[in-house]
């Protein structure tokens, strides 16, 4: 099973030391390099934004690979969602319209 | 409304009242052990806001207050009406002081002095969002606000005076007598952050999260009670799960049942793309973007 760098040093050395855990969160910061004013608000918010949408599927991508690693754990994907987004033992993702659906699997606890 | 204070046993009360356009006649409620009140800035606010005073003053029974009316869109026109003394005003100066174990406050002014701190005494549970600092307004009359606010530096060091030790703590920008407070005693529970909401620069940040994440810091200091942690960084940063020097402090608080981090971006963008563009069953169900 795939697993890389990023969720290979969560599992190591903080998931796998917490034996009660039940929950993991991970959130997007609002932005890589903070406000300066030299940059310019405009340029600011552009990098924001397409740093927001890019991190945004890489967290997908790493909660989907951490869930199956992971399947009793709850992984929710917080911030840059405008929802919680909640995943667990089956990933399941659809799609509508143009919001993303992500089904919240609290129940099958 | 008229149908509430028919109930004898009702304890708790929780009022969404964003967008409310009745007056809302609180302080004919009696005997509530909880209260909480979300509202905005309408025509009817200071009505509402008045009648949770009076409520408050007949409730010696509170033992929660959550009084949510959000972040001002100007904190130098904010009234010092928003504040913990304000809500304390009305209670009668004879009578025995509340027994408060939980406090919300969102976009108000909070300061910890002879007229509050007695309420607080027993306060296990603090939730502080927007907390305004009046010596941050460039108002060149904020004397009414300075009366009733503080800066949150200012709360952390009086909580340690006071020997006022929490269990579940909400709050921003972690601050030194933040984390002096953190460290001066043990059994915290839950500790949600929201780190460096005001941007006081990355080397104070992370000189911040440097200290809490520290083998001997802060967060070790409670490593026996420790059950749920939330981390959400505005920026990138120290206070971010770092894969190439992750913090040896989270995996020693064994009892955490639910953690949140930030992430990095470059540490997960990189290897996402990658893989995205490689395998085309993935991208299939890809989950769509948010625009």
């Amino acid at each position: 099973m795939l697993i890389e760098s990023f969720q290979k040093a969560l599992i190591d050395t903080v998931v796998a030391n917490l034996p009660h855990l039940q929950d993991l969160e991970m959130s997007p910061a609002d932005s890589v390099t903070r406000y300066s004013p030299m940059a310019g608000i405009n340029k600011q918010e552009e990098r924001g934004f397409v740093h927001r949408r890019m991190i945004r599927a890489a967290l997908q991508y790493n909660a989907r690979l951490l869930d199956q690693h992971l399947p009793s754990l709850a992984i929710r994907l917080k911030g840059a969602f405008g929802s919680d987004a909640l995943f667990k033992t089956t990933w399941k993702v659809t799609d509508a319209g143009n919001d993303l659906s992500l089904v919240s699997v609290a129940s099958d606890k | 409304m008229s149908a509430l204070k028919t109930l004898p046993n009702l304890e708790t009360l929780k009022f969404d009242a964003l967008h409310c356009k009745i007056p809302l006649a609180l302080n004919e409620i009696t005997g509530l052990s909880a209260i909480s009140l979300e509202t905005d800035y309408n025509d009817y606010f200071a009505g509402i806001l008045d009648s949770l005073v009076k409520m408050v003053a007949i409730s010696p029974r509170l033992t929660s207050i959550d009084f949510l009316p959000g972040e001002p869109e100007s904190s130098t026109e904010m009234s010092p009406t928003h504040s913990l003394h304000h809500l304390l005003k009305h209670i009668p100066k004879n009578a025995a002081p509340l027994l408060l174990h939980h406090l919300g406050m969102d976009g108000c002014f909070l300061r910890l002095d002879n007229i509050t701190i007695p309420h607080l005494k027993s306060l296990k549970s603090l939730r502080l969002t927007n907390i305004v600092d009046p010596s941050a307004l460039s108002d060149y009359d904020a004397k009414r606000q300075k009366q009733v606010g503080a800066s949150t530096e200012h709360l952390w060091a009086t909580l340690v005076h006071e020997g006022i030790w929490l269990d579940d703590i909400v709050c921003e920008n972690v601050s030194p007598p933040f984390l002096d407070y953190l460290s001066a005693y043990s059994g915290l529970k839950s500790l949600n952050l929201v780190p460096d909401k005001w941007d006081k620069g990355s080397v104070y940040s992370d000189t911040q999260a440097g200290r809490f994440f520290a083998n001997t810091g802060p967060l070790v200091q409670h490593r026996g009670t420790l059950e749920e942690l939330v981390v959400r960084p505005k920026n990138e940063g120290r206070w971010c799960f770092d894969m190439k020097a992750p913090p040896e402090s989270l995996a020693a608080c064994p009892r955490l049942k639910k953690l949140g981090l930030g992430v990095l971006g470059a540490q997960i963008k990189c290897q996402a793309l990658v893989f995205y563009g490689a395998n085309a069953m993935v991208r299939k169900s890809r989950p769509k973007m948010l625009s």
